[in-house]
């Protein structure tokens, strides 16, 4: 039973499209034909298909072929902390990046993220590459590109120095 | 017609002594393409103040190499780590990244190289040749016919869905409703936006792509290790310069290929608003349904890399042929170019190809050019470049997430749009786990508003009558021949399975 590929990982792309497709309907029902004429009809297409889905993966649970719940979909538990470590780490760049600026928060990232995939003892190669990673990124897109990143006082500094 | 042959072969010598802006716009040009965010017209318009004040003939030579090289530079992540730099190259991923993961990074870099700058020349010298009818390509290819011409790049969909029918159609279903988030096209009302005011322009491509191939191509390398399977780790090392002088030689093998798909690229180049992404697909769809082994794509087969990297570099100078014929730029990099130009005081249109032929013509012969540098000063990188595949995840995975997370911020300067690279990365990731294919996400999300915005074009045209679909001469051609190429498998399945019976009969 537990060699079985479960069914649930699979539902999660069909239910989302459904659910997206009722939202996307809901946001264009009142407005003119042409506005809403690709929602009605991808919409309806992804219900037809969701549904056949649903059909299909019933029957392949019917049969035996799989299992109910998330078998064979989550990794080793070391593979998916690291994943969802990645996630996190993302989520804290975006979060802290407006309030330490650029260089500080992609060289704690860059870090952070090191260390996490190739374990504690890399911590030489982590500051290395955190250090190049940043400078890089600094060259290129706060110095020579200047695009709109959030700046802290370290960074003005940086760029004082460099201007 | 003496004349202009001469001025044309005085021009190639010309252009050739512009070698010093060229190798540097060549090198620079292929970075800024590998990195997904940058394209060429960002860095033209960064470069505007160096472009501005240098002689108009040398910022047109800089612009051009620059231009031709970053679509070059697009299929190299796209092959070696799943990236694609621009839409224009996420069709390289379904043939380029699987030749990879298989130890022939190497040899699908030379196809890519040996396809981008034969399709490049060869689309050059299409349009030094046919500049006069080629210009008026652009007014007969009006809303009708371009929704004929997406559609052959959305049959795509169908194509990558062969495998598993419903979770392909209903992946490319799911692009194409996220495509169609925004404001529409006509009556500019938003829809699906879930409240973002940074949504009501549509889902930004970069971020979508960056999400789809690189945040969920990341997560995946962190249970595998490394690209390259260790059983293929030793043919990427062993690979030498004789190598590669070898696989070019291969690779040339597949001119007919590369002819065709490059002319489909300069005749999508052509129309405004076209661009490499939908000559890339329909390249691909096109490779794929008239090749001797059609099931064999999406495994990593040579053709798969050539068909949209011909293309997409064919593109390159369709694209530059209504803004030198009439004065339109065909795509955000002509429109920059355009007022490089116009700065210099020159005025695009009829006229230039009277009053400076030495431009008008000289764009053209720089590209050629720019594509014959680049032949010794890419293809002995092949070997090196391919490498990266071999480098650890612990290495690379965090210098993919830093450096295209920035590239998503960079179109826009929204952090939302970091955000919603790793949504998309979190959708690819569990996609790609469950056997959805993420490219046919994607070709729904490009193709999807642009076919969206000629259906509505028409059908506002014609008052909501169908009918309109149907009503011109060349629509009707594109018609048919999208019938023929959807026919043509399924014929050729028939045929197949009635040769296998009369063998097992006879057998």
């Amino acid at each position: 039973m537990r060699d079985k590929p479960g069914i649930l990982p699979e539902l999660i792309i069909p239910v989302v499209a459904l659910a997206f497709a009722a939202y996307y309907v809901s946001t264009v029902w009142e407005l003119p034909f042409q506005a809403r004429v690709v929602g009605v009809f991808v919409g309806g297409g992804i219900a037809i298909l969701s549904a056949a889905l649903f059909v299909r993966f019933a029957y392949e649970v019917y049969t035996g072929r799989k299992g109910l719940g998330f078998n064979q979909f989550f990794s080793s538990p070391e593979f998916e902390f690291k994943r969802y470590g990645l996630i996190l780490a993302t989520v804290l760049l975006l979060l802290l990046m407006p309030v330490f600026g650029f260089a500080l928060t992609l060289f704690l990232y860059v870090f952070g993220t090191v260390l996490m995939l190739g374990g504690i003892g890399r911590i030489g190669v982590a500051v290395a590459m955190a250090a190049a990673v940043t400078a890089i990124a600094f060259f290129v897109f706060i110095w020579l590109v200047r695009v709109r990143f959030p700046l802290s006082v370290i960074d003005r500094t940086i760029l004082g120095w460099i201007t | 017609m003496a004349d202009q042959f001469g001025i044309i072969s005085g021009l190639f010598v010309h252009s050739l002594s512009f070698w010093w802006v060229m190798i540097p716009a060549i090198l620079l040009g292929t970075i800024v393409g590998a990195v997904p965010g940058f394209s060429a017209a960002n860095v033209i318009i960064i470069l505007l103040p160096l472009t501005l004040t240098v002689d108009v003939e040398v910022a047109l030579v800089f612009m051009m190499a620059l231009y031709c090289a970053s679509q070059l530079g697009n299929g190299i992540p796209a092959i070696l780590v799943n990236i694609p730099g621009t839409g224009g190259a996420a069709a390289t991923t379904l043939d380029g990244y699987p030749m990879s993961q298989k130890g022939e990074g190497p040899r699908a870099l030379v196809y890519c190289f040996m396809a981008s700058i034969v399709g490049g020349l060869i689309g050059t010298t299409f349009v030094l040749a046919a500049l006069p009818i080629l210009s008026r390509v652009g007014f007969y290819m009006h809303s009708v016919e371009m929704v004929v011409v997406m559609l052959f790049g959305i049959t795509l969909i169908a194509v990558i869905a062969a495998q598993d029918l419903l979770k392909g159609l209903l992946a490319g279903l799911l692009g194409l409703l996220i495509g169609a988030i925004g404001t529409d096209h006509i009556f500019s009302t938003p829809r699906a936006t879930f409240g973002f005011l940074e949504l009501y322009s549509g889902v930004p491509l970069v971020p979508a792509l960056i999400g789809l191939f690189a945040i969920s191509e990341v997560f995946l390398l962190i249970e595998r290790g490394s690209i390259v399977k260790d059983e293929f780790r030793s043919k990427v090392m062993s690979t030498s310069f004789g190598d590669t002088l070898r696989l070019m030689k291969e690779s040339a093998s597949q001119w007919v290929l590369t002819v065709w798909t490059a002319l489909i690229g300069v005749v999508i180049g052509i129309v405004p608003g076209a661009g490499a992404s939908i000559a890339a697909f329909v390249a691909y769809q096109q490779a794929r349904t008239f090749s001797k082994h059609p099931e064999k794509f999406g495994t990593g087969v040579p053709e798969g890399v050539t068909a949209p990297e011909a293309a997409n570099n064919g593109v390159t100078s369709g694209t530059l042929v209504p803004l030198m014929a009439i004065g339109v730029p065909g795509g955000s990099t002509a429109a920059v170019m355009m007022v490089v130009l116009q700065y210099h005081g020159v005025t695009l249109g009829p006229r230039l190809f009277i009053d400076r032929p030495e431009l008008a013509y000289g764009v053209f012969t720089a590209m050629f050019i720019a594509y014959l540098f680049m032949i010794p000063l890419l293809f002995p990188l092949a070997r090196y470049m391919s490498r990266v595949t071999l480098f650890p995840a612990f290495f690379l995975a965090p210098l993919i997430l830093s450096f295209t997370l920035l590239g998503s911020f960079v179109p826009r300067a929204y952090m939302f749009d970091i955000g919603l690279a790793l949504a998309f990365g979190v959708l690819g990731f569990i996609a790609r786990k469950t056997g959805y294919h993420v490219t046919a996400i994607l070709i729904g999300i490009i193709l999807g508003p642009l076919l969206e915005q000629y259906l509505m074009r028409a059908l506002r045209i014609s008052r909501g009558d169908l009918g309109i679909l149907f009503s011109s001469n060349l629509g009707n051609a594109l018609w048919v021949f999208l019938i023929i190429t959807l026919m043509i498998p399924l014929v050729r399945a028939v045929i197949r399975n009635r040769r296998k019976e009369t063998a097992s009969d006879a057998g």
